[in-house]
């Protein structure tokens, strides 16, 4: 499987502030990967950085195989950006942007642009400032699909969204992604919206990648466990397994998040570390679940080592 | 090329405000500049300048240069992680190039048409105009990239205000540094002067703007921000303190002596003539130079006296007369130089030309003595020409071509003078005519002389110009066209012999107005080996 996207040991400093660091991912072709993170995690500065609007300060970047500080218009052409910082040529009207970008684009489809501006209502002949802050992206998101590039950076294309424009886009990126086959790279704070969306994901924590996995090994290994113990005097033992996360004790009941779920493995472990007690539940767990249990650990991580 | 001018397009489209406040501000100072024209025609003698409409439209002119300038690169700021275009497929270099194309499109073309209407419509003749044209578009081709610099390196029109304000200041006080540090390490040296230390530092400032202009665009703004502060002062040395000259040479014009035109015989000191003026009392030294086989409608002027006094103990006076256009018109020869003309039908003293030695050596307590007198006199010979000639009357006019003349005010009633206002090609405001800075055009000036025939061809009064007064192209941030007036006056005294003081006695005078021409240049020195003073007068001792 080929990557349009590579990162090697990629770095963005901001002074003293080391925004990324050494990270190391692929986006293959076809796959739509999202970068989650805390605010600060280095979502964004990944994503500018591997379109080389910032350029790195170590390791590289490489887009369709070209290091992303060589982007030239020839591969710009294949690439959509979409932020949610971007500026738009608000004196402009919505019609008079495609017509401007339809000079840059090649392979900037009318139809499609019509499609997509009637999927999402766009008025298009109304000057961008005039339209509130949904329609307005939804107008930079038309204006990086109309093109059909193979690549599609998204900067948290939902942010700020109501509900019912956040479902409008995200449903509009689903269908067309299937049907277009795009390469999506999107960094977003929704994950609930994300589960939906990504085939993978990284995590980034203060910089750095904390996990990189495919969306459906990472939800299938990751549960929430329900064991009752013994009695309520049967004591915790005080070094549970480095897989469960977030263990906490309400009377007899112990709920933590398993990060290696295997029935078999899970069962086993449970009866060798607290014997006798009983396994009442197993339940699958949202991508929101996982990733507010992955985020805790890091942080307990980092108390742990700053301590 | 496609996507220059769909940046462009989509530029035009964006600042299609700014644009048409811009062409508006143009536009109508083309209008007010010609009208103004028509106006001071009519209504001669009233101020010359342009007055509050011209200031007010120089304001406009200004601010609206500065935003649409200002805002090109704003559009898709080469440095912000935000702008558009940063992911779109435009390279720096075709943006770079396309904020280029709008400037000169929308910036300095309607701007040097403007000029050149208002140029035209003032009667510039063909080569004037290129000339000036030149001139604005050098001008332009520092001030639109400093300006589009500023822009790109801002990101927003407020912080590219606030850089500006930064910018002029820092000019002031580098300018100052370099002017102080000039009048005190330089002196004597002749630094920064014509047209080669202003092209000089115009290219200077052109390679500085290019410079930082790229590496606006190759996102290193910080090193573009630098290039603008230490640039600044190097743009200013070239002006300040630039070494050079070069362009074409000033033509060398022959020695009057070789022309034959002086009479080595008759050169010489001649006389002592007591002063009259008073309260100060002095002795007059005049030189005299002869002259002979003048052609027709030439005669020889001083350009500047050293003269030089030593007396008989020793002691040494020296003292230059810096005989420009005016103080010639001072020394008692000149009545010939209407003469020449062939105005007057017979001159007191129709074949010496006299050149007055510093009165100010000799002062009333040197009431007498002896002494060696000499003095350098540099020497022109020129020829006239006979533009106008007008009754010395409030009123009279005459046209020339598109040239007009009004004689507008004769005044005694404080300083006696004449007020002339011409309007025409002779004007000429936006042409340097400086001498440095074009060849060959500081040779020719203009004067007009008030003579009074009847008093036997009296010369009462005379005033130079040349060619030439402000640098400043019409429409540009100067602003400044003056319809030239010219004030004739003639001074109280002895060194106007006849002259009266009295309105009536004028009736008989004329004014001529004539075209002079340099055509040779040289020194002469006259001397009185034993100059015998007397004593003053009773009455001024």
């Amino acid at each position: 499987m080929d990557a349009i996207v590579r990162t090697e040991h990629l770095a963005r400093r901001f002074g003293s502030v080391e925004a990324l660091q050494d990270l190391t991912l692929e986006v293959p072709r076809g796959q739509v990967v999202a970068l989650l993170g805390p605010n600060g995690a280095g979502k964004t500065t990944a994503l500018r950085t591997i379109a080389n609007v910032l350029e790195p300060s170590a390791g590289r970047a490489l887009v369709f195989g070209v290091d992303s500080r060589r982007l030239s218009p020839r591969e710009l052409r294949r690439l959509g950006y979409v932020s949610e910082n971007q500026e738009l040529p608000t004196a402009l009207r919505g019609a008079e942007l495609f017509a401007f970008l339809k000079g840059l684009y090649p392979t900037w489809d009318d139809a499609f642009a019509g499609e997509l501006s009637a999927r999402f209502r766009l008025p298009l002949q109304r000057p961008l400032h005039q339209l509130s802050r949904g329609v307005r992206m939804k107008t930079a998101l038309v204006c990086s699909l109309a093109y059909r590039p193979e690549l599609l950076l998204l900067d948290e294309p939902f942010s700020g969204l109501d509900p019912l424009v956040r479902e409008e886009v995200i449903d509009g990126v689903l269908a067309l992604g299937e049907r277009e086959g795009w390469t999506v790279l999107l960094s977003s704070h929704d994950v609930d919206e994300v589960e939906r969306l990504a085939d993978r994901i990284a995590i980034l924590n203060h910089g750095r990648l904390a996990l990189l996995e495919d969306t459906d090994a990472l939800l299938s290994r990751h549960r929430s466990i329900e064991v009752v113990l013994v009695s309520e005097a049967t004591a915790t033992p005080a070094a549970l397994p480095v897989s469960w996360l977030q263990a906490t004790r309400a009377g007899r009941t112990l709920r933590f998040v398993e990060s290696r779920f295997d029935e078999q493995r899970t069962t086993g472990e449970v009866a060798r570390v607290l014997p006798g007690s009983q396994v009442v539940s197993v339940a699958p767990m949202s991508l929101k679940a996982v990733f507010l249990a992955l985020a805790r650990q890091f942080r307990l991580y980092e108390e742990g080592e700053a301590a | 090329m496609s996507t220059l001018l769909l940046v462009l397009r989509k530029d035009l489209r964006l600042l299609r405000l700014p644009i048409a406040v811009w062409l508006a501000v143009l536009l109508a100072q083309v209008v007010f500049a010609l009208s103004r024209l028509d106006e001071s025609s009519r209504q001669l003698g009233v101020s010359d300048t342009w007055g509050t409409g011209a200031f007010v439209l120089m304001l406009l002119h200004l601010a609206a240069l500065v935003v649409v300038t200002v805002s090109a690169p704003q559009t898709d700021p080469p440095n912000a992680p935000t702008a558009f275009w940063n992911t779109r497929p435009i390279g720096p270099l075709q943006l770079l190039v396309a904020k280029l194309l709008f400037a000169l499109l929308v910036v300095v073309l309607p701007w040097t048409a403007a000029n050149v209407v208002v140029l035209a419509g003032r009667g510039f003749t063909f080569p004037d105009l290129l000339r000036a044209t030149t001139a604005t578009l050098l001008a332009q081709c520092v001030l639109v990239p400093a300006l589009l610099a500023i822009g790109a390196l801002t990101g927003q029109l407020p912080r590219a205000v606030v850089a500006l304000i930064g910018l002029v200041a820092w000019i002031a006080a580098v300018g100052w540094a370099l002017a102080s540090t000039r009048e005190t390490w330089f002196q004597g040296l002749a630094l920064g002067t014509g047209r080669a230390a202003d092209e000089a530092a115009s290219l200077v400032g052109l390679a500085v703007t290019a410079v930082v202009l790229w590496s606006a665009y190759r996102r290193r703004p910080r090193r573009a921000t630098t290039l603008v502060v230490v640039g600044t002062p190097l743009v200013l040395m070239a002006e300040f303190l630039w070494p050079w000259s070069y362009g074409s040479k000033p033509r060398a014009l022959p020695d009057p002596v070789q022309l034959q035109v002086i009479d080595a015989t008759r050169t010489g000191m001649a006389h002592v003539l007591p002063a009259s003026a008073q309260p100060t009392a002095q002795w007059h030294v005049l030189g005299k130079i002869g002259t002979l086989g003048v052609p027709a409608g030439h005669h020889l002027r001083p350009g500047h006296i050293d003269s030089d006094l030593r007396w008989a103990d020793g002691r040494h006076e020296t003292a230059r007369i810096l005989a420009g256009f005016q103080e010639s018109a001072a020394v008692q020869g000149t009545p010939l130089a209407i003469e020449g003309l062939g105005v007057v039908s017979s001159l007191s003293s129709p074949a010496l030309w006299l050149a007055a030695v510093s009165p100010a050596a000799w002062e009333a307590e040197r009431a007498e003595g002896t002494a060696r007198a000499s003095a350098r006199v540099r020497v022109q010979l020129v020829r006239q020409r006979l533009l106008a000639r007008l009754p010395l009357h409030a009123g009279e006019r005459r046209s020339l071509g598109s040239e007009r003349i009004a004689l507008t005010r004769v005044s005694l009633s404080d300083a006696p003078q004449v007020t002339i206002h011409e309007t025409g090609p002779h004007e000429r405001p936006a042409v340097h005519y400086d001498q440095s800075a074009w060849s060959g055009s500081a040779e020719t000036a203009y004067a007009y002389y008030a003579f009074h025939e009847p008093a036997s061809g009296e010369l009462i009064g005379a005033a130079f110009y040349d060619s030439g007064a402000s640098n400043v192209p019409p429409v540009a941030g100067g602003l400044r066209i003056e319809h030239f007036r010219a004030a004739v006056a003639w001074p109280t005294g002895d060194r106007w012999r006849a002259a009266s003081t009295q309105l009536a006695w004028l009736s008989g005078a004329e004014l001529v107005k004539v075209e002079v021409t340099v055509v040779a240049e040289g020194e002469r020195t006259v001397e009185l080996p034993e100059l015998r003073l007397p004593a003053l007068p009773p009455a001024v001792r």
